[in-house]
């Protein structure tokens, strides 16, 4: 009994110090990084020529590759399966294209580049969406840090099925003989409005499917003259371009938060990543 | 030792009833057989020691036996009702650290299955972290229950998450079960009587939560003579003490303190002081147990009984200049107050009844404090900003059970319980005030939340035949809150079917409801942690298991039991993406809900007597989740999906002086969420623009879950010196934790490193490992 307990004596500190030998508590781990894809934002409306695309390449989290852009990448857009426009993107391709889209029609987007794999996405285009009535209410409203809040309602029809908005309010200013839309970034407690990565306001009908809409807007009057004119844009807009503008923010907003969970980028390209964005969009101008 | 009176009544079948206690300390033993050896029938004493078995007017032979005790045999003839108090004397010690397992009845006997007991004496020998003894520590070795990560207390069992277990102290829920961020559970050792967890075939009586019920019993206190125990170990101190008061009174306290605050307070100080500068910080927590109880008869008996516990950090600062100083302060505390009154009444010789009232308390507390006072032209200026925040879960409760056995074939139980609960889920407190006067004083957060929670239930432990027995039972549920009121009928039902006199086989049914939620994050048991009602947009909890199983008794002194288990779960609760445990307001917002599913199978294999004592254990389990929000609403594995869980506990006598003991544990990775892509933060505008995105950019994730972290695996072993002295046994206690110095993996995260190669920095991923290799040291005393 005595050999026996002589021996886990022994055995107990050859363990020991062979333990204590490396008390470092951290251990790298191999992951093997995904290969580079094409990332593609591609934002398309008919109205005010908006036709904004950048192409670029989305990395493993832990690569030491940038997100360099992809110049002289080949765009290709089909409309119905036929071929819509196509350009080699350059700072200067997006200047002559002045295609117009058709409400209801599938656009498809391809996006190439050697060294990468082809890349895809399909929308279709939204119908228009007008707005019915837009006004000032005459009541303002407290914010959250006690600054007083302009209120506006917009009223449209939504139309059947699933639907998706997003709203926008400018005013007008002008710097150098030029004049520029200054945004309003407008808030809404009534439908869960939410703000993604522009100072849009995002909406899904899910509240008022198929009805007249009554949305109210706040924004804050800091730094809008009184006599202001307001611009409102309300964009109808793919559930793609909705989820993945969420979605992207949310994920920069939880970013270096340790204790967020997890969030996927909602995207809608095949093979790689980004948003085949499509939106068509009513505007008005509230004169005060 | 028949210390009961005679009580004549003219029929043809009479009633044995009475308590069974422990002859040396006088604590009321739970699940003693008493068995009448010629009639084959038999009972067993329930949570406060009392059996009742109605026998045809006869001779009897019958048996009192109890693992770990001397078994006593009775003989006389039954023409009459008979009361017994009746004493069980202990074998040796060596038994007593031997009570492991089904020790109710013998494995095959019960209709029982999925349930595991523990004894105050076997944890107290198994391998500890620091040298601190931990039930829930204990509780992870067994197979069905694993642990959340490296040190944590929280347990998963049988695919469920922690908030699913039901823990009970005395009868009551206790709602945060950890100390030191997880690390320590709530529970003082040295105070507890036994521990029984049953992860599935839940009998009626309990309800609640979906996953597990974990019962653990206090002791009473010592009616024979004043006792104690106490230890010295690395990071705390413990001292129980008990003892009758009077013929009819006894009492239990026990306190146990960390001091790790009050040994590095000089150091802490010392690297405070600088230059007009002081400063202190610290941690600490305390439990505090008090049981005290008072038999006015033998049909009459109180209990009264109050736990304490609380964890405190603080942090306090001051720098002090030629016109005046600031002074900053910060810290946390939380922890549990329970209150709790029972009273045990024996209505006839068949029917026993014990009412429970209890309040019950969880609070959580942070605050920060800064002051600044200074001199400028208007004269003296004293500024103060004060934040608290709390939150909390207060109950209220009374529940009433009986116990009624009309013949041996039946042990029916029935009962009620109301809850009132009220729940805080976070409020915050803003208070800025100068020279006194109060500038500012606001509150916000969450408003608090009250409602009520019922049960009732009615289940019968049923013999058909010597093969075939029973235990069905219902057990209704309702929540009601404000306009909404949730019910639930859940049946249960546990057979066994004995196929020999040595094995049975065993089946089990039990839905569950589940009306209370815990919002936490994946792991770490933080103070944080909130409880919250189901409310009108969050609903309540449920949950189906069905397991089927083999339960034998092999070789004399060996028992095993393999089970297979198929359990799903719904409405469970989950963190939607991007969203944080630090709720502030608007907490139903941040949640959402899904389905989960686990099955798998388990097997046991232990040995309950001899020097050499222990078990292995063996899970093989799959996990899963789904959520509409989450993973583009396809299901995946939960985090702690662990297809292989083992555990080997070896305890070896080796004398009477010195006990050897010994765990290891291995468990599949945990699965977590890695970042796969690192993309471009597009917009509208940013795409106009055509920016370089390198400055820009963010993670995405993949698949939720797609990384399986490595292998967790830890050995751990223990030595124990018992000496004996005049008026005290000591034991000095040496161990080491992870003696193999495993790095194994508590979390993920990423670090910038200088590549020589590449000459430049690179991001790399690493697993951060908590403890390396830990010895301890502990002496334990006891007179």
């Amino acid at each position: 009994m005595k050999n026996l307990l002589n021996k886990i004596y022994v055995l107990a500190f050859v363990l020991f110090f062979m333990a204590c030998e490396n008390l470092e508590v951290v251990v790298p781990i191999d992951v093997e990084d995904p290969d580079p894809v094409l990332a593609v934002g591609a934002y398309f409306s008919n109205n005010m020529d908006s036709y904004n695309i950048a192409v670029s390449q989305a990395v493993g989290a832990l690569s030491d590759l940038e997100n360099t852009n992809q110049d002289s990448a080949l765009i290709q857009i089909f409309e119905e399966g036929l071929l819509f426009d196509e350009f080699i993107l350059n700072r200067f391709a997006l200047e002559d294209f002045e295609q117009d889209f058709v409400p209801g029609n599938n656009y498809r987007l391809q996006v190439s580049k050697s060294g990468f794999e082809t890349i895809s996405a399909e929308a279709v285009y939204p119908s228009l969406v007008e707005i019915d009535t837009a006004y000032f209410r005459e009541n303002n409203v407290v914010g959250e840090f006690d600054e007083e809040l302009k209120q506006v309602q917009i009223n449209f029809q939504d139309p059947v099925g699933s639907n998706f908005y997003e709203i926008k309010a400018y005013i007008f200013y002008e710097f150098d003989s030029e004049t520029y839309l200054y945004p309003l970034y407008p808030s809404n407690d009534q439908f869960n409005g939410q703000r993604g990565r522009g100072e849009g306001l995002f909406f899904s009908d899910e509240n008022f499917e198929g009805e007249l809409a009554e949305i109210i807007i706040n924004y804050s009057d800091f730094e809008v003259e009184e006599d202001a004119e307001v611009i409102l844009e309300l964009r109808h807009i793919t559930e793609d371009y909705l989820l993945f503008d969420l979605s992207l923010e949310l994920a920069f907003n939880s970013n270096d938060n340790p204790f967020s969970e997890p969030v996927q980028v909602k995207s809608n390209i095949e093979n790689g990543f980004g948003v085949f964005a499509l939106w068509n969009s009513d505007i008005v101008v509230l004169e005060n | 030792m028949i210390l009961g009176g005679l009580n004549l009544i003219a029929q043809d079948k009479y009633t044995i009833s009475g308590f069974i206690d422990d002859a040396s300390s006088g604590e009321k033993l739970i699940g003693v057989n008493i068995y009448d050896l010629n009639s084959e029938q038999g009972v067993s004493t329930n949570t406060f020691g009392f059996f009742s078995l109605t026998l045809p007017k006869d001779s009897v032979l019958l048996s009192i036996s109890y693992v770990g005790y001397k078994t006593e045999v009775l003989t006389f003839y039954l023409d009459e009702n008979i009361e017994l108090e009746f004493e069980l004397e202990g074998e040796n010690e060596l038994e007593e650290f031997s009570i492991v397992g089904e020790r109710i009845e013998k494995i095959e006997e019960s209709t029982q299955m999925s349930r595991i007991s523990i004894s105050s004496a076997q944890l107290k020998q198994i391998p500890t972290l620091l040298g601190e003894n931990d039930v829930l520590k204990a509780i992870q070795l067994l197979p069905g229950v694993q642990s959340g990560g490296e040190g944590q207390s929280g347990l998963y069992v049988r695919g469920g998450s922690p908030d699913q277990n039901l823990i009970l102290m005395d009868g009551v829920p206790v709602y945060n079960v950890s100390h030191l961020f997880g690390f320590f559970s709530v529970f003082n050792a040295d105070a507890i009587r036994d521990v029984n967890l049953i992860k599935g075939g839940f009998p009626a009586r309990y309800g609640g939560r979906l996953s597990s019920v974990l019962e653990i019993n206090m002791k009473e206190g010592n009616t024979k003579e004043l006792k104690g125990a106490g230890s010295i170990s690395t990071i705390a101190s413990k001292l129980t003490l008990e003892g009758p008061i009077g013929e009819k009174t006894s009492f239990l306290v026990s306190g146990r303190r960390t001091y790790i605050d009050v040994l590095a307070r000089p150091l802490i100080a010392a690297a405070f002081s600088t230059d007009g500068d002081s400063g202190t910080a610290g941690y600490n927590f305390y439990d505090l147990n008090f049981k005290v109880n008072h038999k006015f008869s033998n049909k009459d008996k109180v209990y009264f009984s109050m736990y304490n516990g609380l964890d405190r950090f603080f942090v306090r600062a001051r720098s002090n200049y030629d016109d005046g100083f600031n002074e900053f302060e910060t810290g946390f505390n939380w922890g549990n107050l329970a209150f709790i009154g029972r009273w045990n009444h024996l209505i006839s010789e068949k029917l026993f009844s014990n009412v429970t009232f209890n309040y019950t308390r969880y609070q959580f507390g942070t605050f920060a404090n800064f002051e600044d006072e200074y001199t400028d032209q208007n004269g003296r200026v004293n500024e103060a900003f004060e934040l608290n925040y709390d939150s909390g879960i207060y109950d209220w409760s009374g529940k009433i059970d009986f116990d009624y056995y009309p013949s041996p074939a039946h042990h029916i139980r029935f009962g009620v319980q109301h809850t009132y609960h009220d729940f805080n889920p976070g409020l915050f407190k803003v208070k800025f005030s100068s020279n006194n006067q109060t500038e500012l004083e606001q509150s916000f957060g969450n408003s608090r939340v009250y409602s009520n929670e019922f049960y009732t239930y009615v289940e019968d432990d049923f013999e058909i035949n010597n093969r075939l027995k029973i235990n069905a039972g219902l057990h209704f549920s309702g929540f009601i809150l404000k306009d909404d009121t949730y019910t639930s009928l859940q049946p249960r039902l546990s057979v066994r079917y004995k196929i020999s006199d040595k094995t049975s086989i065993k089946g089990s049914y039990a839905a569950m409801a589940q009306y209370i939620h815990l919002l936490t994050n994946q792991g770490i048991g933080l103070p944080t942690d909130l409880w919250v009602p189901s409310t009108e947009r969050i609903k309540p909890q449920s949950s189906f298991q069905g397991a089927i199983g083999i339960a034998s008794s092999i070789f004399k002194k060996y028992e095993l039991s393999v089970e297979g288990f198929y359990k799903e779960m719904n409405n469970v609760v989950s963190f939607k993406e991007g969203s944080s445990l630090f709720v502030l307001e608007g907490w139903e917002e941040k949640v959402t809900q899904g389905s989960g599913k686990a099955y798998g199978a388990e097997v046991f294999l232990q040995k309950k007597k001899g020097d050499f004592s222990g078990w292995i254990g063996y899970t093989l389990s799959w996990n899963f989740r789904q959520f509409d929000d989450l993973n583009e609403g396809n299901i995946f594995p939960f985090r702690y999906d662990r297809r292989h869980d083992i555990s080997v506990v070896g305890i070896y006598k080796l004398n009477d002086r010195i006990n050897l003991s010994a765990t290891w544990v291995y468990g599949t990775g945990n699965a977590v969420s890695l970042p796969d892509l690192r993309v471009p933060g597009f917009n509208e505008n940013v795409a106009f623009y055509q920016e370089d995105f390198s400055y820009n950019y963010v993670n995405t994730f993949g698949e939720r879950n797609n990384f399986r972290m490595r292998a967790y695996h830890r050995f751990d072993f223990n030595i124990d010196f018992r000496k004996k002295k005049k008026r005290i046994t000591r034991v000095w206690s040496f161990g080491a934790y992870n003696v193999y110095n495993r790095k194994n993996p508590f979390f993920l995260q990423t670090r910038d490193r200088f590549d020589s190669d590449k000459n430049k920095v690179v991001t790399e991923l690493v697993e951060v490992a908590l403890f390396p290799v830990i010895p301890s040291i502990a002496y334990k005393f006891e007179f």
